[in-house]
């Protein structure tokens, strides 16, 4: 029961997602029309990868692209307000993402989203079924991944001594492309951007041993991931990986509670 | 029946989860990177690439300017004109961002081309180069008898902020 709830949360925190992702897409789709700076028209002149797919070019093209979105913010709309019956939702919603993604242009935010549909989709699979191996697959794959990109990117970082000394912290920050004006004044002390720097190395790179920690704890840490995300989002103008990190922090609670139990501490 | 394939799915989907592992700490490539944008084994970096380490250039502002002249070889040239630019950002960009994508995927587009340095010289027929020339003219119209230049520049922080000339196009005409 708590774990259908969970679902429930994840599907709503998606279906926001979709909303704001597909909404955006729209609201850009002029942008790559035919005879502008990314017109399809020079993809297919180059004969790029997917342009000799005839449903790929149409649905790569500024038209295209909004009904995807369209289609996308409707769809998080359906997650949103009927989050007991998601799966078809949840198929479709996969598909329109992977197909903007074979256009080019997508973030991290997009693939983490794509990972918590594809297991949202088993999840809910599972519960339809009756086949509890299918709804933990979902969990695994969700929490597994989310647990995957803060561990390896804290590691990826920590290796880095421009990362350890503060200086790449500062350097994105200073940026136009990454920061903002009180980000940036915020590291030009040395300090300051040291601090910051491991502020995010450190938790990053211990997220995996946070998963041991009993539910109310773990809901803590990422309580505070989460405040992290929308201190990037403003910082970076980052504005959908809050949400598409949110989703994945339901299922990676149901992942840390079977840990306990297997290791015998919960 | 049911339950052995409900159990191969899970099978399948801790080997992804292991693959992706590994994945961590190779170099994604050309094949590998459609695998990656689909998170069927996706690679987590956050800021943490190795350019980020090794090129102290990563974290550089990528400018496209443009300029325009009448045609003729006495012709002075008009002040260049800021065509594409990494903007500051306002609060309201926290929530509602939505020409992100466009946007970086032109800039991710100058960086490639000024990145390759002035002696190599980019295909000018090449779809980073043709997608900038299109922004150029779509900010800077030219008419009859004008022709357009483009140029990219670098620009690194925010206090000091010295133009590195990374690019110049050819002239263009319609």
């Amino acid at each position: 029961m708590p774990g259908e709830l969970l679902l429930e949360a994840t599907c709503r925190i998606l279906g926001a997602w979709a909303i704001l992702v597909g909404a955006g897409r729209l609201a850009d789709a002029p942008r790559w029309a035919d005879g502008g700076p990314l017109g399809r028209d020079l993809h297919r002149w180059q004969r790029s990868r997917w342009t000799r797919w005839q449903l790929f070019d149409a649905l790569h093209n500024s038209r295209g692209l909004a009904v995807l979105g369209a289609l996308q913010a409707m769809l998080g709309l359906w997650l949103l307000l009927a989050p007991r019956h998601p799966l078809l939702a949840l198929i479709a919603l996969g598909l329109t993402c992977a197909a903007q993604t074979l256009r080019g242009g997508g973030d991290g935010a997009d693939k983490l989203a794509l990972v918590v549909i594809a297991g949202c989709t088993l999840q809910s699979l599972g519960n339809a079924l009756e086949l509890p191996a299918l709804t933990f697959a979902g969990v695994l794959w969700i929490g597994g991944h989310l647990t995957l990109a803060y561990a390896t990117s804290g590691y990826s970082k920590l290796r880095h001594a421009v990362w350890r000394s503060g200086a790449a912290m500062r350097g994105a920050l200073s940026s136009y492309a990454f920061g903002c004006g009180w980000a940036a004044r915020l590291v030009r002390v040395d300090s300051a951007a040291k601090l910051l720097a491991w502020a995010v190395i450190l938790p990053e790179v211990l997220f995996p041993f946070a998963l041991l920690l009993p539910p109310e704890w773990l809901a803590a840490v990422l309580g505070l991931f989460l405040l992290f995300h929308l201190a990037i989002a403003a910082a970076m103008g980052l504005s959908t990986y809050p949400l598409a990190f949110a989703a994945a922090y339901p299922s990676t609670l149901i992942l840390g509670q079977w840990l306990r139990v297997q290791l015998g501490i919960g | 029946m049911a339950e052995l394939l409900a159990k191969l799915v899970l099978a399948g989907v801790t080997i992804l989860l292991f693959a992706s592992l590994v994945q961590q700490f190779r170099q994604v490539g050309p094949r590998g990177r459609w695998i990656d944008a689909l998170a069927v084994v996706p690679q987590w970096k956050f800021f943490g690439q190795d350019t980020v380490g090794l090129d102290p250039a990563w974290s550089d502002d990528w400018h496209v300017l443009a300029r325009i002249a009448p045609l003729g070889e006495a012709a002075t040239p008009e002040p260049w004109r800021l065509v594409l630019s990494p903007a500051d950002r306002t609060a309201w960009h926290f929530a509602w961002n939505p020409h992100n994508r466009s946007r970086a995927q032109l800039l991710a587009f100058a960086e490639r081309i000024g990145q390759a340095g002035a002696g190599d010289l980019p295909d000018p027929t090449g779809l980073a180069y043709l997608s900038l020339l299109r922004a150029c003219l779509e900010a800077v119209p030219i008419g009859e008898g004008f022709a357009l230049q483009f140029a990219i520049v670098s620009t690194r922080g925010r206090h000091q902020r010295p133009v590195d000339l990374r690019f110049l196009s050819l002239w263009h005409v319609r």
